[in-house]
Protein backbone atom coordinates (compact mmCIF):
# COMPACT_ATOMS: atom_id res chain seq x y z
CA UNK A 1 0.00 0.00 0.00
CA UNK A 2 1.93 3.25 -1.43
CA UNK A 3 -0.48 5.25 -1.86
CA UNK A 4 -1.29 7.76 0.92
CA UNK A 5 -4.73 8.00 0.50
CA UNK A 6 -5.05 4.35 0.70
CA UNK A 7 -3.21 4.24 3.81
CA UNK A 8 -5.56 6.55 5.16
CA UNK A 9 -8.28 4.96 3.98
CA UNK A 10 -6.66 1.89 6.25
CA UNK A 11 -6.24 4.12 9.23
CA UNK A 12 -9.80 5.35 8.92
CA UNK A 13 -11.44 2.05 9.24
CA UNK A 14 -8.64 0.93 11.57
CA UNK A 15 -9.80 3.49 14.05
CA UNK A 16 -13.54 3.29 13.21
CA UNK A 17 -13.68 -0.52 13.84
CA UNK A 18 -11.67 -0.37 17.11
CA UNK A 19 -13.76 2.52 18.52
CA UNK A 20 -16.80 1.31 17.68
CA UNK A 21 -15.54 -2.57 19.62
CA UNK A 22 -14.67 0.03 22.62
CA UNK A 23 -17.62 1.68 22.44
CA UNK A 24 -19.94 -1.42 22.82
CA UNK A 25 -17.47 -2.52 25.78
CA UNK A 26 -18.22 0.53 27.48
CA UNK A 27 -21.07 2.30 26.10
CA UNK A 28 -22.94 -0.73 26.53
CA UNK A 29 -22.87 -0.82 30.18
CA UNK A 30 -23.15 2.91 30.37
CA UNK A 31 -26.10 3.39 28.62
CA UNK A 32 -27.83 0.46 30.84
CA UNK A 33 -26.64 1.95 34.07
CA UNK A 34 -28.49 5.52 32.52
CA UNK A 35 -31.45 3.43 31.46
CA UNK A 36 -31.95 1.78 35.18
CA UNK A 37 -30.95 4.43 38.16
CA UNK A 38 -32.14 7.64 39.36
CA UNK A 39 -30.38 10.06 41.37
CA UNK A 40 -27.94 13.25 41.39
CA UNK A 41 -25.08 10.69 39.35
CA UNK A 42 -27.20 9.91 36.86
CA UNK A 43 -28.85 13.13 36.07
CA UNK A 44 -25.28 15.13 36.11
CA UNK A 45 -23.61 11.92 33.70
CA UNK A 46 -26.23 12.00 31.22
CA UNK A 47 -25.76 15.39 29.76
CA UNK A 48 -22.12 14.88 30.39
CA UNK A 49 -22.05 11.93 28.22
CA UNK A 50 -24.07 13.97 25.45
CA UNK A 51 -21.71 17.46 25.77
CA UNK A 52 -19.91 16.25 21.99
CA UNK A 53 -23.03 16.53 20.27
CA UNK A 54 -23.69 20.24 21.14
CA UNK A 55 -19.71 21.40 21.88
CA UNK A 56 -17.49 22.64 18.92
CA UNK A 57 -14.65 19.43 18.38
CA UNK A 58 -11.87 22.08 18.98
CA UNK A 59 -13.01 22.37 22.42
CA UNK A 60 -13.18 18.68 23.36
CA UNK A 61 -10.22 18.17 21.22
CA UNK A 62 -8.48 21.37 23.20
CA UNK A 63 -9.19 19.98 26.51
CA UNK A 64 -7.90 16.38 25.51
CA UNK A 65 -5.04 17.88 24.29
CA UNK A 66 -3.95 18.92 27.82
CA UNK A 67 -5.17 15.69 29.37
CA UNK A 68 -2.72 13.89 27.34
CA UNK A 69 0.06 16.01 27.99
CA UNK A 70 3.12 14.42 29.53
CA UNK A 71 2.83 16.92 32.44
CA UNK A 72 -0.64 15.86 33.31
CA UNK A 73 -1.18 12.80 35.45
CA UNK A 74 -3.16 10.57 32.35
CA UNK A 75 -0.52 11.81 30.21
CA UNK A 76 2.33 11.31 32.42
CA UNK A 77 0.78 7.70 33.47
CA UNK A 78 0.65 6.77 29.42
CA UNK A 79 3.80 7.70 29.04
CA UNK A 80 5.69 5.96 31.86
CA UNK A 81 3.53 2.63 30.77
CA UNK A 82 3.79 2.94 26.70
CA UNK A 83 7.28 5.18 26.91
CA UNK A 84 5.58 7.36 24.31
CA UNK A 85 2.79 10.41 24.21
CA UNK A 86 -0.64 10.23 23.91
CA UNK A 87 -1.10 13.39 22.06
CA UNK A 88 -0.07 12.94 18.38
CA UNK A 89 -0.29 9.01 18.14
CA UNK A 90 -3.10 6.48 16.70
CA UNK A 91 -3.83 5.49 20.70
CA UNK A 92 -4.66 9.19 20.98
CA UNK A 93 -7.25 8.90 18.20
CA UNK A 94 -9.04 6.13 19.31
CA UNK A 95 -9.17 7.60 23.29
CA UNK A 96 -10.70 10.64 21.28
CA UNK A 97 -12.71 8.94 19.14
CA UNK A 98 -14.63 6.82 21.80
CA UNK A 99 -15.38 10.26 24.33
CA UNK A 100 -16.46 11.91 20.77
CA UNK A 101 -18.96 9.29 20.04
CA UNK A 102 -19.90 8.02 22.89
CA UNK A 103 -22.99 9.73 22.86
CA UNK A 104 -23.99 8.54 19.48
CA UNK A 105 -23.52 4.88 20.32
CA UNK A 106 -24.88 5.43 23.80
CA UNK A 107 -28.24 7.56 22.91
CA UNK A 108 -29.92 5.08 21.01
CA UNK A 109 -29.28 2.00 23.35
CA UNK A 110 -30.49 3.62 26.12
CA UNK A 111 -33.50 4.68 24.55
CA UNK A 112 -34.37 0.44 23.29
CA UNK A 113 -32.85 -0.40 26.62
CA UNK A 114 -35.58 2.19 28.57
CA UNK A 115 -38.48 0.86 26.43
CA UNK A 116 -37.32 -2.67 27.85
CA UNK A 117 -40.69 -3.69 29.36
CA UNK A 118 -39.79 -4.11 32.97
CA UNK A 119 -42.57 -7.02 33.18
CA UNK A 120 -40.74 -9.15 30.85
CA UNK A 121 -37.04 -8.61 33.02
CA UNK A 122 -39.33 -9.44 35.90
CA UNK A 123 -40.77 -12.33 34.65
CA UNK A 124 -37.18 -13.95 33.56
CA UNK A 125 -36.76 -13.54 36.93
CA UNK A 126 -39.01 -15.30 38.73
CA UNK A 127 -38.38 -18.37 36.04
CA UNK A 128 -34.95 -18.52 38.11
CA UNK A 129 -32.50 -15.85 35.38
CA UNK A 130 -30.42 -13.82 36.95
CA UNK A 131 -29.39 -10.44 36.42
CA UNK A 132 -26.68 -11.13 33.89
CA UNK A 133 -28.28 -14.06 32.23
CA UNK A 134 -31.10 -11.74 32.00
CA UNK A 135 -29.25 -9.32 30.29
CA UNK A 136 -27.60 -11.25 27.68
CA UNK A 137 -30.02 -13.68 26.95
CA UNK A 138 -33.50 -11.14 27.20
CA UNK A 139 -32.59 -7.72 27.04
CA UNK A 140 -30.02 -7.87 24.40
CA UNK A 141 -31.80 -9.91 22.02
CA UNK A 142 -35.35 -7.63 22.49
CA UNK A 143 -32.80 -3.99 21.97
CA UNK A 144 -31.18 -5.60 18.12
CA UNK A 145 -32.30 -2.80 16.74
CA UNK A 146 -31.31 -0.36 19.07
CA UNK A 147 -27.79 -2.18 19.04
CA UNK A 148 -27.99 -1.73 15.14
CA UNK A 149 -28.46 1.79 15.09
CA UNK A 150 -26.08 2.30 17.69
CA UNK A 151 -23.30 0.24 16.16
CA UNK A 152 -23.89 1.87 12.64
CA UNK A 153 -24.02 6.03 14.06
CA UNK A 154 -20.88 5.21 16.04
CA UNK A 155 -18.84 3.83 13.09
CA UNK A 156 -20.20 6.59 10.80
CA UNK A 157 -19.33 9.57 13.00
CA UNK A 158 -15.88 8.15 13.28
CA UNK A 159 -15.09 7.78 9.65
CA UNK A 160 -16.44 11.40 9.45
CA UNK A 161 -14.59 13.04 12.54
CA UNK A 162 -12.10 15.78 11.49
CA UNK A 163 -11.79 18.81 14.44
CA UNK A 164 -11.00 16.64 17.05
CA UNK A 165 -8.72 14.35 15.08
CA UNK A 166 -6.70 17.73 13.90
CA UNK A 167 -6.04 18.97 17.30
CA UNK A 168 -5.20 15.86 19.04
CA UNK A 169 -3.72 13.72 15.99
CA UNK A 170 -1.88 16.32 14.06
CA UNK A 171 -1.81 15.35 10.63
CA UNK A 172 1.22 12.47 10.32
CA UNK A 173 1.37 10.73 7.29
CA UNK A 174 0.72 6.53 8.25
CA UNK A 175 -0.19 7.32 11.78
CA UNK A 176 -3.11 9.44 12.06
CA UNK A 177 -3.79 10.99 9.42
CA UNK A 178 -7.20 9.57 8.57
CA UNK A 179 -9.12 10.55 5.43
CA UNK A 180 -10.94 13.55 6.34
CA UNK A 181 -8.18 15.06 6.74
CA UNK A 182 -6.31 13.93 3.73
CA UNK A 183 -9.45 15.46 1.88
CA UNK A 184 -8.77 18.77 3.63
CA UNK A 185 -4.50 18.32 2.34
CA UNK A 186 -5.48 17.99 -1.14
CA UNK A 187 -8.34 20.93 -0.73
CA UNK A 188 -5.65 23.15 0.60
CA UNK A 189 -3.13 21.42 -2.30
CA UNK A 190 -6.13 22.50 -5.11
CA UNK A 191 -5.90 18.94 -5.80
CA UNK A 192 -9.67 18.66 -6.75
CA UNK A 193 -9.54 15.48 -9.04
CA UNK A 194 -8.36 13.42 -5.16
CA UNK A 195 -10.39 15.79 -3.26
CA UNK A 196 -13.38 14.74 -5.19
CA UNK A 197 -12.50 11.19 -5.34
CA UNK A 198 -12.55 10.68 -1.40
CA UNK A 199 -15.73 13.25 -1.09
CA UNK A 200 -17.71 10.80 -3.18
CA UNK A 201 -16.23 7.67 -1.85
CA UNK A 202 -16.76 9.33 2.05
CA UNK A 203 -20.55 9.95 0.45
CA UNK A 204 -21.33 7.00 -1.13
CA UNK A 205 -20.11 5.13 2.23
CA UNK A 206 -22.20 7.08 4.08
CA UNK A 207 -25.43 6.49 1.99
CA UNK A 208 -24.64 2.91 1.06
CA UNK A 209 -24.14 2.72 5.39
CA UNK A 210 -27.70 4.54 5.93
CA UNK A 211 -29.32 2.81 2.98
CA UNK A 212 -28.67 -0.32 4.78
CA UNK A 213 -29.34 0.74 8.00
CA UNK A 214 -33.16 1.94 7.02
CA UNK A 215 -33.98 -0.91 4.75
CA UNK A 216 -33.24 -3.20 8.36
CA UNK A 217 -34.87 -1.32 10.24
CA UNK A 218 -37.75 -1.45 7.95
CA UNK A 219 -37.94 -4.77 7.59
CA UNK A 220 -38.29 -5.31 11.42
CA UNK A 221 -40.83 -2.79 11.54
CA UNK A 222 -42.66 -5.21 9.16
CA UNK A 223 -41.88 -8.21 10.70
CA UNK A 224 -43.01 -6.79 14.15
CA UNK A 225 -46.06 -5.89 12.40
CA UNK A 226 -46.64 -9.16 10.71
CA UNK A 227 -46.18 -10.75 14.46
CA UNK A 228 -49.07 -8.70 15.75
CA UNK B 1 -46.04 -23.34 58.30
CA UNK B 2 -44.95 -23.31 54.77
CA UNK B 3 -44.95 -19.58 53.45
CA UNK B 4 -45.43 -16.73 56.04
CA UNK B 5 -45.02 -13.22 55.58
CA UNK B 6 -45.34 -10.47 57.88
CA UNK B 7 -45.18 -7.20 56.40
CA UNK B 8 -45.71 -3.27 57.27
CA UNK B 9 -45.49 -1.40 54.84
CA UNK B 10 -46.50 2.43 53.88
CA UNK B 11 -47.05 3.94 50.65
CA UNK B 12 -47.90 7.30 51.24
CA UNK B 13 -51.56 7.02 52.18
CA UNK B 14 -51.75 3.30 52.19
CA UNK B 15 -50.70 0.88 54.49
CA UNK B 16 -50.06 -2.78 53.52
CA UNK B 17 -50.61 -4.37 57.11
CA UNK B 18 -50.61 -7.48 57.22
CA UNK B 19 -49.54 -11.20 59.03
CA UNK B 20 -50.55 -14.40 57.10
CA UNK B 21 -49.78 -17.91 57.24
CA UNK B 22 -50.04 -20.10 53.69
CA UNK B 23 -51.50 -23.62 53.72
CA UNK B 24 -49.36 -26.01 52.16
CA UNK B 25 -50.58 -27.89 48.96
CA UNK B 26 -53.52 -25.59 48.58
CA UNK B 27 -55.12 -22.85 46.67
CA UNK B 28 -55.45 -19.75 48.28
CA UNK B 29 -57.13 -17.12 47.32
CA UNK B 30 -56.18 -13.41 48.18
CA UNK B 31 -59.80 -11.75 47.52
CA UNK B 32 -60.77 -8.08 47.33
CA UNK B 33 -61.03 -5.28 45.42
CA UNK B 34 -58.86 -3.44 42.96
CA UNK B 35 -56.30 -1.14 44.88
CA UNK B 36 -56.39 -3.41 48.59
CA UNK B 37 -53.32 -4.47 48.22
CA UNK B 38 -53.75 -8.12 46.74
CA UNK B 39 -51.06 -7.51 43.86
CA UNK B 40 -48.45 -5.86 46.43
CA UNK B 41 -48.64 -9.05 48.90
CA UNK B 42 -47.36 -10.94 45.88
CA UNK B 43 -44.87 -9.25 44.95
CA UNK B 44 -43.47 -8.80 47.98
CA UNK B 45 -43.70 -12.81 48.34
CA UNK B 46 -41.53 -12.96 45.18
CA UNK B 47 -39.12 -10.33 46.22
CA UNK B 48 -40.35 -7.91 43.19
CA UNK B 49 -40.26 -5.00 45.55
CA UNK B 50 -38.00 -4.58 48.43
CA UNK B 51 -39.09 -2.67 51.17
CA UNK B 52 -38.24 -2.07 54.71
CA UNK B 53 -40.56 -4.36 57.57
CA UNK B 54 -41.41 -7.39 55.60
CA UNK B 55 -40.24 -10.80 57.03
CA UNK B 56 -40.85 -13.87 54.24
CA UNK B 57 -40.07 -17.26 55.06
CA UNK B 58 -40.64 -20.06 53.11
CA UNK B 59 -40.50 -23.70 54.94
CA UNK B 60 -36.87 -23.57 56.32
CA UNK B 61 -35.50 -20.34 54.10
CA UNK B 62 -35.79 -16.90 54.90
CA UNK B 63 -36.20 -14.68 51.85
CA UNK B 64 -36.41 -11.58 53.63
CA UNK B 65 -36.16 -10.00 56.99
CA UNK B 66 -33.80 -7.15 58.72
CA UNK B 67 -31.17 -8.52 57.42
CA UNK B 68 -31.98 -10.77 54.12
CA UNK B 69 -32.65 -10.44 50.66
CA UNK B 70 -32.92 -13.11 48.23
CA UNK B 71 -33.60 -11.64 45.02
CA UNK B 72 -36.55 -12.96 42.88
CA UNK B 73 -34.17 -15.47 40.73
CA UNK B 74 -33.32 -17.18 43.95
CA UNK B 75 -36.87 -17.91 45.48
CA UNK B 76 -38.31 -20.94 44.00
CA UNK B 77 -41.18 -18.04 42.73
CA UNK B 78 -43.64 -19.08 39.52
CA UNK B 79 -45.21 -16.04 39.10
CA UNK B 80 -47.83 -15.53 36.53
CA UNK B 81 -49.12 -12.03 35.93
CA UNK B 82 -52.28 -10.80 35.03
CA UNK B 83 -50.33 -8.66 31.91
CA UNK B 84 -49.39 -11.55 29.72
CA UNK B 85 -45.66 -11.40 29.34
CA UNK B 86 -44.70 -13.90 27.44
CA UNK B 87 -41.19 -13.01 25.75
CA UNK B 88 -41.88 -11.37 22.33
CA UNK B 89 -39.28 -12.50 20.44
CA UNK B 90 -39.70 -16.34 21.11
CA UNK B 91 -42.19 -18.41 20.24
CA UNK B 92 -44.18 -20.65 22.50
CA UNK B 93 -41.20 -23.20 22.26
CA UNK B 94 -38.79 -21.20 23.11
CA UNK B 95 -40.39 -19.38 26.13
CA UNK B 96 -41.17 -22.95 27.49
CA UNK B 97 -36.93 -23.37 26.80
CA UNK B 98 -36.23 -20.43 28.82
CA UNK B 99 -38.09 -21.87 31.74
CA UNK B 100 -36.68 -25.04 31.32
CA UNK B 101 -33.16 -24.56 31.24
CA UNK B 102 -33.40 -22.35 34.28
CA UNK B 103 -35.67 -24.48 36.06
CA UNK B 104 -35.57 -24.02 39.86
CA UNK B 105 -35.29 -28.07 40.97
CA UNK B 106 -35.56 -30.93 38.83
CA UNK B 107 -38.07 -32.45 40.25
CA UNK B 108 -42.18 -31.04 39.39
CA UNK B 109 -44.34 -31.68 36.60
CA UNK B 110 -42.98 -32.91 33.44
CA UNK B 111 -42.67 -31.13 29.77
CA UNK B 112 -44.68 -33.74 28.43
CA UNK B 113 -47.27 -33.69 31.20
CA UNK B 114 -47.74 -29.90 31.39
CA UNK B 115 -47.91 -29.23 27.58
CA UNK B 116 -50.70 -31.60 27.81
CA UNK B 117 -52.87 -30.68 30.55
CA UNK B 118 -52.81 -26.92 29.33
CA UNK B 119 -53.40 -28.32 25.76
CA UNK B 120 -51.09 -25.90 24.16
CA UNK B 121 -49.29 -28.68 21.65
CA UNK B 122 -50.52 -27.15 18.50
CA UNK B 123 -49.30 -23.75 19.88
CA UNK B 124 -45.59 -24.02 20.30
CA UNK B 125 -44.41 -23.20 17.00
CA UNK B 126 -46.56 -19.42 17.53
CA UNK B 127 -45.34 -16.29 18.31
CA UNK B 128 -46.94 -14.72 21.66
CA UNK B 129 -48.93 -11.87 18.66
CA UNK B 130 -50.19 -14.75 17.10
CA UNK B 131 -51.85 -16.34 20.01
CA UNK B 132 -55.62 -15.23 21.89
CA UNK B 133 -55.68 -13.74 25.46
CA UNK B 134 -56.87 -17.32 26.49
CA UNK B 135 -53.83 -19.36 24.58
CA UNK B 136 -51.01 -16.99 25.76
CA UNK B 137 -52.20 -17.42 28.93
CA UNK B 138 -52.22 -21.04 28.94
CA UNK B 139 -48.48 -20.90 27.59
CA UNK B 140 -47.93 -17.97 30.30
CA UNK B 141 -48.67 -20.97 32.99
CA UNK B 142 -47.21 -23.76 31.66
CA UNK B 143 -43.97 -21.76 31.38
CA UNK B 144 -44.32 -20.72 35.20
CA UNK B 145 -44.72 -24.86 35.99
CA UNK B 146 -41.95 -25.35 33.62
CA UNK B 147 -39.73 -23.82 36.03
CA UNK B 148 -40.81 -26.04 39.10
CA UNK B 149 -41.35 -23.50 41.30
CA UNK B 150 -41.69 -24.36 44.98
CA UNK B 151 -44.58 -22.03 45.19
CA UNK B 152 -47.07 -20.79 42.72
CA UNK B 153 -48.51 -17.33 42.68
CA UNK B 154 -50.64 -16.35 40.05
CA UNK B 155 -52.13 -12.83 39.86
CA UNK B 156 -55.45 -11.96 38.27
CA UNK B 157 -54.70 -14.16 35.42
CA UNK B 158 -57.70 -14.47 34.03
CA UNK B 159 -58.28 -10.84 34.60
CA UNK B 160 -57.72 -9.21 31.15
CA UNK B 161 -59.40 -11.87 28.86
CA UNK B 162 -63.06 -11.81 28.20
CA UNK B 163 -65.50 -14.19 29.48
CA UNK B 164 -66.12 -16.99 27.28
CA UNK B 165 -62.31 -17.49 27.08
CA UNK B 166 -62.11 -17.28 30.80
CA UNK B 167 -64.85 -20.06 30.93
CA UNK B 168 -62.49 -22.50 29.05
CA UNK B 169 -59.32 -21.56 30.95
CA UNK B 170 -60.69 -22.09 34.18
CA UNK B 171 -60.86 -25.86 34.32
CA UNK B 172 -57.63 -26.13 33.11
CA UNK B 173 -56.38 -23.96 36.08
CA UNK B 174 -58.49 -26.47 38.02
CA UNK B 175 -56.67 -29.63 36.51
CA UNK B 176 -53.34 -27.73 36.63
CA UNK B 177 -54.08 -27.33 40.89
CA UNK B 178 -54.98 -30.52 41.31
CA UNK B 179 -51.51 -31.79 40.20
CA UNK B 180 -49.61 -29.87 42.20
CA UNK B 181 -48.53 -30.53 45.49
CA UNK B 182 -47.16 -26.83 46.37
CA UNK B 183 -48.82 -23.64 47.52
CA UNK B 184 -50.76 -21.63 45.05
CA UNK B 185 -51.54 -18.17 45.57
CA UNK B 186 -54.45 -16.68 43.39
CA UNK B 187 -55.41 -13.25 43.16
CA UNK B 188 -58.86 -12.38 42.37
CA UNK B 189 -61.81 -9.86 42.35
CA UNK B 190 -63.94 -12.32 40.77
CA UNK B 191 -66.23 -14.35 43.34
CA UNK B 192 -66.84 -17.00 40.85
CA UNK B 193 -62.76 -17.26 40.31
CA UNK B 194 -62.79 -17.89 44.03
CA UNK B 195 -65.41 -20.35 44.45
CA UNK B 196 -64.15 -22.59 41.78
CA UNK B 197 -60.48 -22.33 42.56
CA UNK B 198 -59.97 -21.64 46.48
CA UNK B 199 -59.04 -24.14 48.84
CA UNK B 200 -59.02 -21.10 51.30
CA UNK B 201 -60.01 -17.73 50.92
CA UNK B 202 -58.16 -14.77 52.32
CA UNK B 203 -60.37 -11.47 51.92
CA UNK B 204 -57.90 -8.11 51.60
CA UNK B 205 -59.35 -4.63 52.24
CA UNK B 206 -57.54 -1.62 52.13
CA UNK B 207 -53.95 -3.36 53.05
CA UNK B 208 -55.40 -5.47 55.67
CA UNK B 209 -56.88 -8.80 55.79
CA UNK B 210 -60.44 -9.26 57.12
CA UNK B 211 -60.94 -12.40 57.12
CA UNK B 212 -59.21 -16.12 56.77
CA UNK B 213 -61.86 -19.01 56.02
CA UNK B 214 -61.99 -22.20 53.92
CA UNK B 215 -63.80 -21.53 50.79
CA UNK B 216 -67.09 -23.39 52.32
CA UNK B 217 -66.94 -21.18 55.23
CA UNK B 218 -66.39 -17.92 52.87
CA UNK B 219 -69.13 -18.85 50.53
CA UNK B 220 -71.81 -18.24 52.94
CA UNK B 221 -70.70 -15.39 54.93
CA UNK B 222 -72.75 -12.50 54.97
CA UNK B 223 -69.80 -10.84 52.62
CA UNK B 224 -69.61 -13.41 50.00
CA UNK B 225 -73.46 -14.32 49.96
CA UNK B 226 -74.12 -10.42 49.12
CA UNK B 227 -72.58 -11.33 45.60
CA UNK B 228 -74.79 -11.41 42.53
CA UNK B 229 -72.30 -14.32 42.00
CA UNK B 230 -72.91 -16.19 45.71
CA UNK B 231 -73.06 -19.68 45.60
CA UNK B 232 -73.03 -22.26 48.29
CA UNK B 233 -70.18 -25.44 48.51
CA UNK B 234 -70.82 -28.71 49.90
CA UNK B 235 -69.13 -31.85 50.73
CA UNK B 236 -70.75 -34.98 49.36
CA UNK B 237 -69.95 -38.63 48.94
CA UNK B 238 -70.65 -40.42 46.03
CA UNK B 239 -73.02 -43.30 46.48
CA UNK B 240 -74.10 -44.70 43.28
CA UNK B 241 -73.57 -44.41 39.64
CA UNK B 242 -76.64 -45.05 37.31
CA UNK B 243 -75.76 -46.03 33.92
CA UNK B 244 -79.31 -45.82 32.43
CA UNK B 245 -79.75 -42.27 32.83
CA UNK B 246 -76.36 -41.06 33.06
CA UNK B 247 -76.58 -39.41 36.80
CA UNK B 248 -74.51 -39.67 39.80
CA UNK B 249 -75.99 -40.04 42.87
CA UNK B 250 -74.04 -38.25 45.67
CA UNK B 251 -75.50 -38.17 49.66
CA UNK B 252 -74.75 -34.85 51.56
CA UNK B 253 -74.90 -35.58 55.26
CA UNK B 254 -78.17 -38.38 54.61
CA UNK B 255 -79.94 -36.56 51.62
CA UNK B 256 -79.45 -37.18 48.20
CA UNK B 257 -78.39 -34.94 45.12
CA UNK B 258 -77.92 -36.35 41.74
CA UNK B 259 -75.39 -34.90 38.67
CA UNK B 260 -74.67 -35.69 35.67
CA UNK B 261 -72.41 -38.55 35.26
CA UNK B 262 -69.02 -37.68 36.13
CA UNK B 263 -65.64 -39.87 36.38
CA UNK B 264 -66.17 -41.21 40.01
CA UNK B 265 -66.18 -43.74 41.76
CA UNK B 266 -68.60 -45.07 44.68
CA UNK B 267 -66.73 -43.37 47.58
CA UNK B 268 -65.08 -40.57 46.19
CA UNK B 269 -65.46 -37.19 48.15
CA UNK B 270 -66.67 -34.51 45.83
CA UNK B 271 -67.72 -30.57 46.36
CA UNK B 272 -70.23 -29.02 44.31
CA UNK B 273 -70.87 -26.00 43.84
CA UNK B 274 -74.15 -24.50 44.02
CA UNK B 275 -74.92 -20.75 42.92
CA UNK B 276 -77.57 -19.18 44.77
CA UNK B 277 -79.75 -17.92 41.64
CA UNK B 278 -80.32 -21.84 40.88
CA UNK B 279 -81.91 -22.53 44.20
CA UNK B 280 -85.22 -21.87 44.90
CA UNK B 281 -87.89 -22.61 48.25
CA UNK B 282 -91.37 -24.30 48.75
CA UNK B 283 -93.02 -25.01 52.22
CA UNK B 284 -94.32 -28.30 50.93
CA UNK B 285 -91.98 -30.70 49.11
CA UNK B 286 -93.31 -30.48 45.29
CA UNK B 287 -94.63 -33.56 43.44
CA UNK B 288 -94.33 -34.36 39.69
CA UNK B 289 -91.84 -31.81 39.37
CA UNK B 290 -88.82 -31.84 36.51
CA UNK B 291 -86.74 -30.90 39.42
CA UNK B 292 -84.77 -33.88 40.26
CA UNK B 293 -82.94 -32.15 43.64
CA UNK B 294 -84.78 -31.40 46.42
CA UNK B 295 -83.21 -30.97 49.94
CA UNK B 296 -84.58 -30.24 53.11
CA UNK B 297 -83.27 -27.47 55.40
CA UNK B 298 -84.04 -25.05 57.90
CA UNK B 299 -83.95 -21.27 57.44
CA UNK B 300 -80.94 -19.93 59.02
CA UNK B 301 -80.40 -16.57 57.94
CA UNK B 302 -82.74 -14.23 55.96
CA UNK B 303 -81.03 -11.26 54.68
CA UNK B 304 -83.86 -8.66 53.18
CA UNK B 305 -82.50 -5.29 51.95
CA UNK B 306 -85.47 -3.64 51.99
CA UNK B 307 -85.28 -2.51 48.45
CA UNK B 308 -84.81 -3.76 45.05
CA UNK B 309 -85.72 -7.19 44.04
CA UNK B 310 -84.11 -10.22 45.42
CA UNK B 311 -83.23 -11.22 48.97
CA UNK B 312 -81.14 -14.36 50.76
CA UNK B 313 -81.64 -16.97 52.45
CA UNK B 314 -79.46 -18.66 53.83
CA UNK B 315 -80.59 -22.49 55.30
CA UNK B 316 -78.75 -25.14 56.79
CA UNK B 317 -78.74 -28.90 55.78
CA UNK B 318 -77.03 -30.75 58.08
CA UNK B 319 -74.09 -29.82 58.78
CA UNK B 320 -74.14 -27.25 55.77
CA UNK B 321 -74.83 -24.69 54.56
CA UNK B 322 -77.06 -23.65 51.29
CA UNK B 323 -78.04 -20.17 49.80
CA UNK B 324 -81.20 -19.28 47.76
CA UNK B 325 -81.57 -15.55 46.54
CA UNK B 326 -85.36 -15.44 45.68
CA UNK B 327 -87.55 -12.13 45.10
CA UNK B 328 -88.93 -10.47 47.40
CA UNK B 329 -92.32 -10.58 47.05
CA UNK B 330 -91.72 -14.56 47.15
CA UNK B 331 -89.97 -14.26 50.59
CA UNK B 332 -93.26 -12.03 51.88
CA UNK B 333 -95.84 -14.38 50.52
CA UNK B 334 -93.98 -17.67 51.94
CA UNK B 335 -94.14 -15.74 55.02
CA UNK B 336 -90.58 -17.27 55.67
CA UNK B 337 -89.25 -17.15 59.35
CA UNK B 338 -85.60 -18.07 60.48
CA UNK B 339 -86.11 -21.36 62.28
CA UNK B 340 -88.85 -22.81 59.17
CA UNK B 341 -88.44 -26.37 57.46
CA UNK B 342 -88.08 -25.81 53.97
CA UNK B 343 -87.43 -27.47 50.83
CA UNK B 344 -85.00 -26.03 48.74
CA UNK B 345 -85.36 -27.46 45.01
CA UNK B 346 -82.00 -26.91 42.61
CA UNK B 347 -82.04 -26.72 39.32
CA UNK B 348 -79.74 -29.69 38.27
CA UNK B 349 -77.93 -28.53 35.38
CA UNK B 350 -76.87 -25.83 38.04
CA UNK B 351 -74.19 -28.09 39.83
CA UNK B 352 -70.50 -28.14 39.19
CA UNK B 353 -68.58 -31.08 39.94
CA UNK B 354 -64.88 -30.50 42.20
CA UNK B 355 -62.74 -33.01 43.01
CA UNK B 356 -62.02 -33.22 46.62
CA UNK B 357 -57.94 -32.70 47.56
Amino acid sequence: MTDPDLISLWITLKLAFITTVFLILLGTPLAWWLSRSKGIARNLLEPLVALPIVLPPTVVGFYLLIVFSPDSLPGGLWQSATGSTLAFSFSGLVVGSVIYSLPFYVQPLQVAFSSLQKELMEAAATLGSGPWDRFFNLAVPLSRRGFVIAICLAFAHTIGEFGIVLMIGGNIPDETRVLSIALFDHVEALDYDRAHLLAAGLMVFSFILLLALYSVDRRWQNRARVES
Amino acid sequence: MTLHLNCRVERGAFLLDLDANFPDREVTVLFGPSGSGKTSILRLIAGLDREPGVRVAFKEEIWQDEQTFAPPHQRRVGYVFQHLNLFPNMNARQNLDFAEQRAHTSEGLSRADIIEVLDIGDLLDKLPDQLSGGEKQRVAIARTLLSHPGLMLMDEPLGSIDQAAKNRILPYLQRVHQLLDIPVIFVSHAMDEVLYLADTVMEIRQGQMIQQDTVIGFSTSEGAAASSDAAAILRCRVLELDSTYSLTSLEVDGQRLMVSKAGFSVGDQVRVRIPARDVSITREPARETSILNVLECTVRTITDPGEGPAAMVSMTCGRQTLLARITRRSLHELLLREGDKVYAQIKGVALMIEYER
